[in-house]
């Protein structure tokens, strides 16, 4: 199997990584690493998440198996939640309406679901409420099932935990506002088409092919799993390249206080210098970097050894 | 008169100690008299005795010593007695007269009684028995004593009588003082073991000086019968018996007939030994005392034994040194007690084990406890104040051996059969009398114990000669003591034992205290508690509203619903428990591990019931707590261990040590607690009561039909007895019958009636209107008009071959002219149809008939 065989997704990682933050072409082999370390993350989550479905008696995966994975994370779960039941509502519309344009209800989803007619909230907001609910949720927690909080008004809407998401996704689509600020159209329609790079949307065979889901799990995996995949995948390549990012500004201030050390003026920028040159893409290295410091053994796992010694056992960490 | 006072005053002296003893027998033995009663006869009895110089006092002795004697049940021994005392008759060949004569001469004897008079109180109480009678004829038989006994070669005649008949009632007495105290004398002859051999010695001369030379004898033998007495048990009575009345005929001195016998008499007892000074005492008294605690059996039963763990699992949580009566007899056998206060120690520890262990009030067993405190409070002022050293070191401590072992060995007498406290070391206390006798007699009354030794040393002084100032000064002391000796015992008795139920009291009221104040056990009500406690609160309402829903649903479904099932889910307010009153009791540390394990539990449990569980194994509540310990450990090490190692290189900050600790252990930075706060608490709070208001509107949902009451009028039905399908009767009943009450459904949603909503009778109306759907189509058809009534009239328009048939048959079955058929006849009469049995095969000679008519029948419907 040839290199360009074995990495598929170099176009979509490049998406991705632009849309989080890095503005050059990253080279091959950055995209390439990121890309083996996508696929051993998708190995490990399907791995963990088969056996927590094994623990529950079950052989196939459930969407609950693989929230749970990151159920630390409380805003990427709430991400996920709400990814999951706007993919609802869209799957919902589509058939509704006999199918719509994918690419509407993309950036519908991306921008804010206000833009919505009035006419169509009524069904959207019906379709949402039927949002993922975990076994761990507080509701769950009672014999009586508890009625959903739209019982009483149409907007009982977003909850905390919903609140919580949309704070961080506000935040991540205030930082793409503010770098879309400046773009020419060309450039916007550019960073929209990135934003929809995905693992798996319209690619799912390629994904399971590419991830070997067939040879890690029994049973087939539905569509939703391979939904969260794709979105969780994302959020790791996101992930990897902000941590890659800081590694890189983190290195480059070193070399730049080194460099003012040995040679300040050729540091000092003026108005007229050219555009910097030498600014740099994302090298594989800042993302090995980047991806040991996320894989670094937190306290929490080996302090029950404290004053005990023995192996602490990690296991790898699902980003 | 002086003379006759220091006689009186001697022979005062000498009685007392019987007297001492009498009454602390009668304590021993009246389990039931409480030490005031005892102490108001003490006072009775002194109050009789005084006014007669001697003689009465003998008398008042006389009774006691019937009484006492009589309830020593010392049957057998007083039966020997008896018996000595026939051997005694029969020696000195007058059966009654001596006693009655020395009596009477003892009023007279002016000095020679002295001695006499000493020996002859306590023994003339057994004689009482047969002599009271004859008191009044005391003064004829002085002449028979005089003519039989002594030679009389004194100038005055009587006080040779007196010498005789002292002698006479001297020997006598031997005989009986085996009853009472022979401890006394004892501890008298220890006590003055050297010093009777000077003093007496000297005495005798003064006695012959006096003028009796024959006295002597009698005192020498007097003494020496004493001390075998005391040593006695009862064989050695009947020996010392012989010896006294031969005493004449014998070559030995007193001394060295004492010391012959007490030789033979060492280690008579079982606690008797050479090594350890005044152990036999001490351990006399205290058997004693244990027996007597233990035959107590109103009370003492529940002490007898050590407890037994599988009657009280946690006993040996709580108490740290279990004792019972048991454990000290064995540990009184085992001689490990070196002191009286270590036994009296061991014995309160039971009683306060006790109190401790029941912290309850109105526990049976403190009643039981504190009877048995009371008890033994009244009976250890019995043990003499020993402490038990070796042989060496008593006699370099001479001076320290207090005088009480005599009062110690009157108690160990009466109960040891051997009745031998003599121990080598009285010899030794002897020396310290000779060092107190000089004791000014201002400091005597004040100490019972003390008196007595002072008693005997007063004694000792009128023998030696010092009497006469001596006497006149102590005087009216003795009279004082003699009878100060009863009273005062339950008198300290009392104090200490109201000492010590003091000491429990406070004991009970800082225990009681300890309820109010704020225990360091129980969470503050502030922080995290609060919301917690809130966020449970909270929990436990939505729950409840759910148990309601519940049984809603239930009985929509259910055509049956048993009381059983409509349990409502009413949660009691969770109230933190403090540790338990045993725990926090003074003695036990804050830190025991396993109150630091409750508390932790506690704890886990909360936090546990706070995530959502509503129950949850032991075990894994333990494991929880172990792991949450081993965290809290695990924290403070590394807190100590950056303590530790950062003091030298470089200080840092505490906020710098603790985060680290912190984050050594797995918080990485206070955002995570903040988080954990907001998030997993605060907010928690906040989604818990939005869920409960949303179960309460699903409840409402519920229940809606019946809050309209509009929707609930009786009017949909038609007829008024469906109100049994809706349970309005139990309106009319006035009982809550359906349990809403109980659920508190009535109450929250304002139900007007106490009947059954309509909307949860959905699924039984359905039922029932089905049920009556079924007979409404039947009813479509008209029924068959009734069967006329065959009659003799009707059967007549039969056709022939029935007539004949049916007449038969109104024989038999006609009532008022009218043929009974079928379902009209009465029950028995009836043709009885062939019934399946449970396999649904019917038996073969029935199916035969059954199935050919059926059948028959069946084929002919076909056909039609």
């Amino acid at each position: 199997m040839s290199g360009s065989d074995k990495y598929k997704y170099k176009p979509e990682i490049q998406q991705m990584m632009f849309v989080s933050g890095e503005t050059n072409d990253p080279p091959t082999e950055t995209t390439s690493l990121i890309e083996d370390i996508v696929r051993s993350q998708v190995i490990e989550m399907l791995l963990q998440a088969t056996a927590q479905a094994a623990r529950r008696g079950s052989r196939s995966i459930a969407v609950e198996d693989l929230i749970f994975l990151i159920r630390h994370d409380r805003a990427k779960v709430n991400r996920l939640r709400t990814y999951l039941s706007w993919k609802d509502v869209r799957k919902n519309a589509k058939d509704q309406e006999g199918g719509a344009v994918e690419g509407t209800e993309l950036l519908e989803d991306a921008a804010a679901p206000a833009v919505a007619a009035p006419d169509q909230l009524g069904p959207k907001m019906k379709y949402r409420k039927s949002k993922v609910k975990l076994p761990w949720d507080l509701t769950n927690m009672f014999p009586e099932p508890v009625p959903d909080a739209e019982d009483e008004d149409g907007n009982a809407g977003p909850d905390e935990e919903e609140m919580e998401a949309n704070l961080a996704t506000l935040q991540r689509l205030q930082s793409a506002d503010e770098r879309t600020r400046a773009v020419t159209k060309e450039e916007y329609v550019h960073w929209s088409e990135c934003r929809q790079a995905s693992f798996t949307f319209r690619k799912g065979k390629r994904f399971r092919e590419w991830a070997g889901i067939g040879a890690l799990t029994d049973s087939k995996p539905n569509d939703d799993i391979i939904d969260i995949l794709g979105f969780l995948t994302f959020e790791i390549v996101a992930v990897l390249t902000e941590e890659a990012i800081k590694v890189k500004e983190a290195e480059d201030e070193m070399e730049m206080r080194r460099s003012k050390r040995t040679k300040t003026r050729k540091t000092e920028r003026f108005l007229f210098d050219p555009p910097d040159e030498d600014q740099r893409p994302i090298l594989a290295k800042h993302v090995a970097e980047a991806f040991r410091n996320l894989q670094i053994a937190k306290p929490r796992q080996y302090s029950l050894r404290n004053f005990s010694g023995g192996l602490v056992r990690t296991r790898t960490v699902v980003i | 008169m002086l003379y006759e006072q220091s006689v009186n005053y001697l022979f005062a002296s000498e009685f007392r100690p019987p007297a001492a003893s009498f009454e602390i027998d009668f304590a021993f033995i009246d389990d039931e008299k409480s030490t005031d009663a005892e102490a108001d006869e003490a006072e009775l009895a002194v109050k009789e005795k005084p006014p007669p110089p001697t003689r009465k006092v003998d008398e008042d002795d006389y009774d006691d010593e019937d009484d006492e004697a009589e309830e020593d049940e010392q049957k057998e021994e007083e039966a020997k007695e008896q018996d000595t005392t026939m051997q005694d008759v029969e020696t000195n060949e007058r059966p009654d007269t001596p006693e009655s004569k020395s009596k009477g001469q003892n009023d007279k004897t002016p000095e020679s009684a002295s001695k006499s008079g000493n020996d002859n109180r306590p023994d003339l109480k057994p004689e009482s028995r047969s002599g009271t009678p004859q008191r009044p004829s005391t003064d004829p038989e002085a002449k028979i004593s005089g003519g039989i006994i002594t030679p009389a070669d004194t100038p005055s005649a009587s006080e040779e009588r007196q010498n005789g008949d002292a002698m006479l009632t001297f020997e006598m007495n031997n005989i009986y003082q085996t009853l009472d105290s022979d401890s006394e004398h004892l501890l008298k002859v220890h006590k003055l073991g050297k010093r009777s051999q000077t003093n007496r010695e000297g005495s005798p001369s003064r006695e012959n000086g006096s003028g009796n030379a024959d006295a002597h004898p009698p005192n020498g033998q007097g003494k020496l019968s004493q001390i075998n007495f005391g040593a006695a048990n009862l064989s050695l009575k009947h020996l010392l018996a012989v010896i006294d009345e031969k005493r004449q005929q014998l070559s030995f001195s007193d001394i060295e007939l004492r010391n012959l016998i007490s030789e033979v008499r060492k280690n008579r007892s079982k606690w008797a030994s050479e090594d350890r000074v005044g152990q036999e005492e001490l351990y006399e008294a205290a058997e004693k005392v244990v027996l007597e605690l233990r035959a107590y059996t109103e009370h003492s039963t529940a002490f007898l034994n050590k407890v037994n763990k599988r009657d009280a699992p946690n006993y040996f949580n709580i108490i740290k040194h279990p004792m019972d009566l048991s454990t000290v007899m064995k540990k009184l056998k085992a001689l490990q007690y070196r002191s009286k206060q270590e036994f009296v120690d061991d014995l309160m520890l039971i009683w306060n084990n006790c109190l401790e262990f029941n912290t309850d009030p109105q526990h049976y067993l403190r009643k039981h406890a504190i009877a048995m405190k009371k008890k033994t409070l009244t009976l250890i002022p019995l043990i003499p104040d020993i402490t038990i050293k070796s042989k060496a070191e008593a006699e370099s401590e001479d001076y320290t051996v207090t005088p009480v072992p005599r009062e110690m060995s009157v108690d160990g007498d009466i109960e040891s059969e051997d009745g031998d406290s003599v121990v080598g070391n009285h010899r030794s206390s002897s020396r310290v009398h000779t060092g107190s006798k000089k004791a000014p007699p201002g400091y005597v009354p004040h100490h019972p114990l003390n008196r007595r030794e002072d008693d005997t040393a007063s004694q000792a002084e009128s023998q030696t000669g010092f009497r006469g100032a001596a006497v006149e000064s102590e005087e009216p002391v003795t009279e004082v003591f003699e009878y100060e000796v009863v009273p005062t015992v339950p008198e300290t008795l009392w104090n200490v034992s109201e000492k010590l139920e003091g000491l429990e009291h406070e004991q009970f009221e800082t225990a009681v205290d300890l309820s109010t104040i704020e225990s360091p056990f129980v969470s503050t009500k502030s922080g995290l508690t609060t919301c917690m406690d809130a966020n449970l609160a909270e929990l436990q309402q939505i729950r409840k509203v759910c148990s309601k829903i519940a049984v809603i649903k239930r009985m929509q479904q259910q055509a049956h619903l048993y009381s059983a099932q409509l349990k409502a889910y009413n949660p009691e307010p969770l109230v933190e428990k403090d540790v338990d009153m045993e725990s926090r009791l003074p003695g036990h540390s804050d830190l025991s591990r396993e109150v630091a394990e409750a508390c932790m539990r506690r704890s886990v449990a909360k936090v546990a019931m706070h995530t959502g569980y509503e129950d949850c194994q032991m075990l894994a509540m333990e494991g929880l707590t172990s792991l949450a310990g081993d965290f809290m450990e695990r924290l403070g090490r590394t807190l100590c261990l950056y303590m530790e190692s950062c003091r030298g290189v470089q200080r840092y900050s505490t906020e710098d040590l603790i985060l680290q600790a912190l984050y050594e252990n797995g918080i990485y930075d206070l955002g995570g607690l903040e988080s954990y706060y907001r998030d997993d608490i605060e907010r928690f709070g906040v989604k818990l009561k939005d869920v409960h208001e949303r179960m309460n509107m699903s409840l409402a949902d519920y229940l809606r039909p019946a809050l309209a009451p509009s929707n609930n009028s009786d009017a949909q039905f038609d007829d008024g007895s469906q109100e049994f399908i809706t349970g309005a009767f139990s309106d009319d009943i006035g009982e809550d019958f359906f349990g809403f009450k109980e659920l508190g459904l009535d109450e929250e949603f304002g139900l007007s009636s106490m009947s059954v909503p309509l909307h949860l009778l959905h699924s039984r109306l359905h039922a029932s209107s089905n049920v009556q759907a079924a007979p409404t189509v039947q009813n479509l058809m008209q029924s068959a008009p009734p069967f006329e009534p065959l009659t003799m009239e009707k059967i007549e328009q039969q056709i022939g071959l029935m007539r004949d048939f049916f007449i038969s048959r109104m024989e038999k079955y006609e009532v008022d002219g009218v043929l009974l058929e079928d379902e009209a006849l009465p029950p028995k009469q009836r043709n009885q149809r062939p019934k399946l049995p449970p396999t649904g095969k019917i038996a073969v000679v029935k199916k035969r008939s059954s199935e050919n008519t059926f059948a028959e029948s069946s084929k002919k419907k076909k056909k039609i």
